[in-house]
C-alpha cells in the first residue's frame, strides 16, 4: 500500500514538474518597450503608434496578435521597436516570417533613399520567446539583444 | 527824241531798277531769318515747323529731318490675377472629406499615412514613396487613371529644392496639366514644401531656408498660371523664423509624429467646399 501511495504521488509530482516547464514565459512588453525605448541607441526619434499600425506593417491578421506596442520614427531612419504577443506559436512562427518580409522592404525602400541604414537593417534583432516576437532596428544590436534577454531568457 | 523825253524815261529806268533791288532785298532778308529760328535746335515740338533751307542760301548748310518720334502708347492696366492660396474655412472639413482624395508625394507626404491616428484623411489613397520627385511621379499618376479623385493632393518638390528649377517647373506645370486632363473633375492642390530646420540650412548646400522659400513661391506662380489651389503648410509647420523647430526633428527635413499634428489641422481647416448640386471643378479663378 504504501508503495503504491509512493509511486501515486511521485507520478504526481513528476506531472507537476512538466507543466511546469510546458508554460510559456510571460513577457512584460510595457517594461521591455520602455527600457529599448530608452536605451541610447538610435539616430531617430521614435514615437509609440497606436494599436493597428503594427498589424499593416507586418502584415498580421487582427486575429493572430493579442497586443502589440510599436515605436517608429520620423521616416529618416529605418528604425524602429516592435514587440507582438500573438495567440499562439503558429501564429509568432508567421509574425516572425512576416518580420523578415519588413525588414527586406524597407532596405528596398532605403537603399537609395537613406543608403546608411541599410547595415541597421542587416543587423536587425528579431527575437522569438514562445508567442512573444521582438523587433528592434537600431545602430547598436548588441545592447538591444542584451536588454531583450534580461526578458526572455 | 527831245531831251524832255530822254529823261523821263531815264528816270522811270532808275526807278524800276531800284524797286526790283529794294524787292530782293526784302526777300532775301526773310529767307535769312526763317534759317535762323532761335536757338537753331529741333524739338519735337517743333519738328513740323521745321523749314528747310532754300538750295540757293548759302548762309546755312542743309539738315537732315529728324525722325518724329511717337507718343507713347499708355500700357493697359494688368488685369489682378487671383490669389491661389486656400482660404481658410470657418468649418473643418466634413468627415468623408477626403474618401475621394488622392496624394501625391515623397517621403513627407507618407507620414500623412503613416501618422493618421485619428483617420483625419479616413479613405484618402495614398501614392507616395520615399524620393519621389516630380520628374518620377508618372507610374504613380498612371495608376491613378483608372480611379475618380475628386480631391487631388500634390506634395513634391523637397526631394528636388535644388535642382534646376526650369526644368522642375516645366515638370510640375505638366503635370498639373496631365492631372487637369485625366481627372477634370477634381479639385487639385499644390502642397507647399516643408520647411527645414536651421541647422539643416545652415549646414547643407541642397536643403536651405531660402532654397525652400524660393521653391514655394515658384509652385505659388505655377499654381495661379494652371489654375489651381495652393496650400501653405509651410508655414503652417514652420516657427517663427520659418524653420522647421529642431526638437521634433532629427535630420532636419522629416519630423515627428506630434508635429504632423499641425499638418492634419491645417488640411482640415483650409480647403475647398464641394458643391453637392455641381462638378467639383473650383479652382481659383471661379470656373
Amino acid at each position: 500500500m504504501k508503495r503504491v501511495l509512493f509511486l501515486v504521488l511521485a507520478l504526481a509530482l513528476l506531472l507537476s514538474v512538466a507543466g511546469c516547464g510546458a508554460k510559456p514565459k510571460t513577457i512584460d512588453m510595457d517594461a521591455l518597450a520602455k527600457e529599448l525605448a530608452g536605451a541610447k541607441i538610435y539616430d531617430d526619434i521614435l514615437s509609440q503608434m497606436p494599436d493597428g499600425m503594427t498589424e499593416r506593417f507586418y502584415s498580421m491578421d487582427n486575429g493572430d496578435v493579442v497586443r502589440s506596442i510599436l515605436y517608429y520614427g520620423t521616416g529618416a531612419t529605418a528604425e524602429e521597436i516592435c514587440i507582438l504577443q500573438c495567440t499562439d506559436e503558429k501564429a509568432a512562427a508567421k509574425a516572425e516570417a512576416n518580420a523578415h518580409t519588413h525588414i527586406e522592404n524597407q532596405k528596398t525602400s532605403f537603399k537609395n533613399y537613406v543608403p546608411a541604414e541599410i547595415p541597421k537593417l542587416d543587423n536587425a534583432v528579431v527575437e522569438v520567446s514562445g508567442v512573444y516576437v521582438i523587433v528592434v532596428v537600431s545602430k547598436d544590436a548588441s545592447t538591444a539583444q542584451s536588454i531583450i534577454n534580461k526578458y526572455t531568457k | 527824241m527831245r531831251k524832255r523825253d530822254v529823261a523821263a524815261l531815264i528816270i522811270l529806268v532808275c526807278l524800276a531798277l531800284i524797286l526790283t533791288a529794294v524787292t530782293v532785298f526784302l526777300i532775301t532778308r526773310s529767307t535769312a531769318a526763317s534759317n535762323h529760328n532761335g536757338s537753331g535746335k529741333t524739338t519735337t515740338e517743333t519738328v513740323t515747323s521745321f523749314t528747310p533751307a532754300p538750295a540757293s542760301t548759302t548762309e546755312t548748310a542743309a539738315t537732315p529731318s529728324p525722325v518724329p518720334t511717337p507718343e507713347p502708347t499708355p500700357e493697359p492696366t494688368p488685369t489682378p490675377t487671383p490669389d491661389p492660396t486656400v482660404p481658410e474655412q470657418s468649418n473643418q472639413a466634413p468627415s468623408d472629406y477626403f474618401t475621394d482624395a488622392a496624394f501625391l508625394g515623397n517621403s513627407v507626404v507618407t507620414g500623412l499615412d503613416i501618422y493618421d491616428y485619428k483617420n483625419v484623411l479616413a479613405g484618402a489613397t495614398f501614392c507616395a514613396a520615399n524620393s519621389e520627385t516630380v520628374l518620377g511621379i508618372s507610374d504613380y499618376v498612371s495608376q491613378m487613371s483608372s480611379h475618380t479623385y475628386g480631391k487631388i493632393y500634390v506634395g513634391l518638390g523637397l526631394n528636388e529644392v535644388s535642382y534646376d528649377r526650369g526644368v522642375i517647373r516645366s515638370s510640375f506645370v505638366s503635370l498639373v496639366q496631365r492631372l487637369q486632363k485625366e481627372h477634370p473633375g477634381a479639385i487639385i492642390y499644390l502642397m507647399a514644401v516643408t520647411p527645414v530646420s536651421l541647422n539643416k540650412s545652415s549646414t547643407s548646400k541642397s536643403f536651405t531656408k531660402d532654397l525652400v522659400v524660393s521653391f514655394n513661391q515658384m509652385l505659388y506662380e505655377i499654381a495661379q498660371q494652371t489654375g489651381v489651389y495652393y496650400m501653405d503648410d509651410y508655414t503652417a509647420l514652420s516657427d517663427s523664423n520659418g524653420y522647421l523647430p529642431s526638437d521634433v526633428t532629427s535630420d532636419g527635413v522629416h519630423f515627428t509624429s506630434a508635429h504632423y499634428g499641425l499638418w492634419f489641422n491645417y488640411l482640415l481647416t483650409h480647403y475647398i467646399p464641394v458643391k453637392a448640386d455641381t462638378a467639383n471643378t473650383a479652382t481659383p479663378n471661379g470656373n
